[in-house]
């Protein structure tokens, strides 16, 4: 269990690095709690956006997060009435626009 | 006539199936429940047809095998009509896939579902109005309580044979209608083997579905790749996102024109939610709740044991009173009787509170929570939440949980999850574990060794994972409504799981218990115990269980009631110690899975890979079994 804190200071500086290099997009694994969120694109292949398309999640429509799970754990949104729990790597290649 | 109960995954097919067809497909609160085509015959009104119920699909494009399942009975199959059910709580999502089973050309009536979780959430649905909308006749129903049933089957019969008309409020915009035209026009200019409508198959193709290109010839994957590109430059983004887009935008008219929304009704389960999916909360209810159902389980089954097992032990001494012993007629009776006790004594009264807890959890809807809090920790193992699913149900019985691999898009994940399915205590083996450790060595142990076992499911996974390494898709799974479950339908679903231990494994243990027992009176299980001590003297057990563990590949309660009739006492503390007892539920609980799940696992897998898992299972399962006969003296000082 010793390594759980290392792997963790690990993953924080990656997502940190990855932060500097593209400060402009937003994507969906970033939102906090009980945010709205519009889809801009979906930058992924044809199957995970055929899913996502599934549940209504496809460029122009909106979200609303309810959770986002710790330790890279999935994304609560609700989409169209319905809870869908998106893994947090699907997630990021949502990209998304927050709505006031 | 035939009759396909078709929909998007979670919608009630199921529950409608089974209200007209008897309880025979299992239900459950989650999506994916139905993962193989279940067939019935009706009679409704003097007419005599047969009914379908067809595993969920989100869309005529499969991800999974599952819904390739679906995909290919709706696409092969002489269907004289289907019944589209609707989630009326998720119209605007549910209606895109009608939309898409218009085009298949086969006559469609719409049952609007769970009417009153609609009309909870707000939102109030014209029937008329969306039935004119549609072109196709619209019924409405709550499933799980049999209102409109009967109406739907009425309706079915009236528009069996009236395939839908194209309606102009369902038009696309004009340049995709161009493009889908364009395409018709290509494929019937030629001829083809296959018999789907020439629009459907056209739109396919836009749509770059990998089934129908297979099928299509080269001019007409050509034409496609052109108008495809043709598309997506008037549109600026892909063919198949432009028509996905333009069912989307339908379906939302026609949600639109035909529903009102009002301010939804206070819904408590949304608190439910904000506490059993919180970051720290949500992990201690995990917790409270699976020690919670552990303890209930084993409460309820001790005091049932202890009632039912002294009443037959009293009949079994009235039985032999007057027999001479150590004739055959003693050793028979004897063994018949440790049969029965082991059937209503012993495995009874641990299976029936166990199954029901689960039916309670599956059908309540926690299960999708189970997987969205562990996807996290499944991720950092090579896994996603999805494979929680068939996982958890893996405690229930393994079989349906390898079936319930169905719904992975992929192999290896498949492949995974059904290896550690089987590796997860069933609720036979869940039995052994309560019946023997819990019973004699206390709770405690029990809950140490449901948890170890855990840790080797998550250490298996880990190991498997790095052996056949693939970038995981990720998971995308829905997360229904929490639901109230039925006391009559937890009982039937119970009941299904349980008459195939009454009727099937209950002889099977009383036979097996009368060979034993003729087998110790002519003394042929001594070779047998010969043949296997080499196994028996690794894991420090006595010579007579070598029999027992064989028994325990044709269904793993049997090892159980084995046991005792091979030690010739039902008192096992008396006659093992501690650390041989749980040495021998360990090996029973991980070594190769019974000859059922075998075979489901040949299915699901295919032969190589399940002989595969067989052997990795055995191998575990003795290692477990030497480490802990060499570690727990240390514990246990005996």
């Amino acid at each position: 269990m010793f390594w759980i804190p290392l792997r963790l200071a690990k993953s924080a500086r990656k997502y940190r690095s990855k932060r500097i290099d593209e400060p402009s997009t937003l994507t969906l694994d970033r939102i906090r709690s009980r945010q709205e969120v519009k889809v801009v694109q979906i930058v992924a292949g044809q199957s995970a956006t055929r899913q996502l398309a599934q549940f209504g999640i496809c460029p122009g429509s909106t979200v609303k997060v309810r959770r986002s799970a710790p330790m890279g754990g999935p994304v609560l949104v609700d989409s169209g009435g319905s809870m869908v729990a998106i893994g947090r790597g699907m997630a990021r290649k949502v990209r998304v626009q927050t709505l006031a | 006539m035939k009759f396909a109960l078709v929909g998007q995954p979670n919608c009630g097919k199921s529950t409608i199936f089974n209200s007209v067809a008897g309880y025979r497909a299992a239900t459950g609160n989650f999506p994916g429940t139905t993962v193989r085509l279940a067939w019935s015959t009706i009679r409704f009104d003097g007419l005599v047809a047969e009914l379908v119920d067809v595993p969920g699909i989100y869309s005529l494009t499969s991800a999974n095998p599952a819904e390739s399942a679906a995909k290919n009975f709706l696409f092969d199959q002489d269907i004289s009509l289907i019944i589209n059910v609707l989630d009326a709580s998720l119209l605007s999502r549910s209606l895109e896939l009608t939309l898409e089973l218009r085009e298949l050309g086969i006559p469609i009536i719409v049952c609007l579902n769970m009417m009153d979780e609609a009309e909870r959430r707000g939102t109030r649905i014209s029937t008329e109005e969306l039935s004119a909308l549609l072109g196709l006749p619209v019924v409405e129903t709550i499933g799980y309580r049999g209102v409109g049933v009967r109406e739907l089957f009425r309706q079915a019969t009236h528009h069996a044979n009236q395939p839908p008309q194209p309606v102009e409020f369902l038009r696309w915009h004009r340049d995709v209608e161009t493009s889908v035209r364009q395409m018709q026009a290509v494929i019937n200019s030629h001829s083809h083997s296959h018999h789907l409508p020439s629009r459907f198959f056209a739109i396919k193709l836009l749509e770059n579905d990998d089934d129908i290109s297979r099928q299509a010839g080269p001019e007409e994957n050509d034409a496609a790749t052109r108008l495809r590109a043709q598309l997506e430059d008037l549109r600026g983004r892909p063919a198949e996102s432009v028509i996905m887009s333009e069912r989307h935008d339908r379906a939302m008219k026609l949600f639109e024109h035909s529903a009102t929304v009002t301010r939804p009704r206070h819904d408590p389960r949304a608190a439910l939610d904000t506490l059993l999916t919180h970051p720290l909360w949500g992990y201690v209810c995990l917790a409270v709740i699976l020690v919670g159902f552990f303890w209930a389980v084993f409460g309820l089954g001790s005091v049932l044991e202890n009632a039912v097992s002294g009443k037959i032990s009293l009949f079994t001494a009235f039985l032999l009173a007057d027999v001479p012993k150590g004739g055959l007629e003693h050793t028979l009776i004897a063994a018949l009787m440790d049969g029965v006790q082991g059937g209503a004594g012993i495995v009874l009264p641990y299976l029936i509170p166990f199954l029901f807890g689960l039916a309670f959890l599956e059908d309540a809807g926690y299960l999708p929570r189970v997987a969205y809090l562990m996807d996290g920790m499944l991720h950092r193992i090579g896994l996603h939440g999805t494979s929680m699913l068939p996982i958890i149900l893996g405690y229930g019985c393994s079989v349906p949980a390898c079936m319930a691999t169905r719904i992975l898009p992929s192999k290896r994940d498949r492949f995974l999850a059904s290896v550690l399915a089987t590796l997860v205590p069933c609720s036979a083996r869940s039995t052994v574990i309560f019946a023997l450790v819990a019973f004699y060595l206390g709770p405690m142990w029990a809950l140490g060794i449901f948890c170890f076992n855990a840790l080797v499911v998550i250490t298996s996974g880990w190991l498997l994972a790095r052996v056949w390494p693939e970038i995981s898709a990720g998971m995308i799974l829905e997360v229904p409504r929490y639901q109230w479950p039925s006391f009559s339908v937890l009982a039937l679903k119970v009941w299904l799981r349980l008459r195939e231990f009454v009727v099937l494994s209950w002889p099977l243990l009383i036979a097996g218990s009368l060979v034993l027992g003729l087998g110790a009176y002519c003394n042929f299980d001594h070779y047998a115990n010969l043949a296997l001590s080499p196994l028996t003297l690794i894991l420090g057990l006595p010579a007579v269980l070598g029999t027992t563990l064989v028994f325990g590949v044709l269904r793993k309660e049997l090892a159980l009631i084995m046991l005792a009739q091979a030690l010739g006492t039902t008192a096992v503390a008396s006659v093992l110690s501690a650390t041989q007892i749980i040495v021998f539920t360990i090996f029973i609980t991980f070594y190769i899975p019974c000859l059922a799940t075998l075979v489901a696992l040949v299915k699901e897998i295919g032969r190589k890979m399940t002989i595969l898992a067989a052997t990795y299972t055995f191998i575990l399962a003795t290692l477990m079994g030497v480490a802990a006969r060499l570690i727990l003296p240390l514990f246990l000082g005996a």
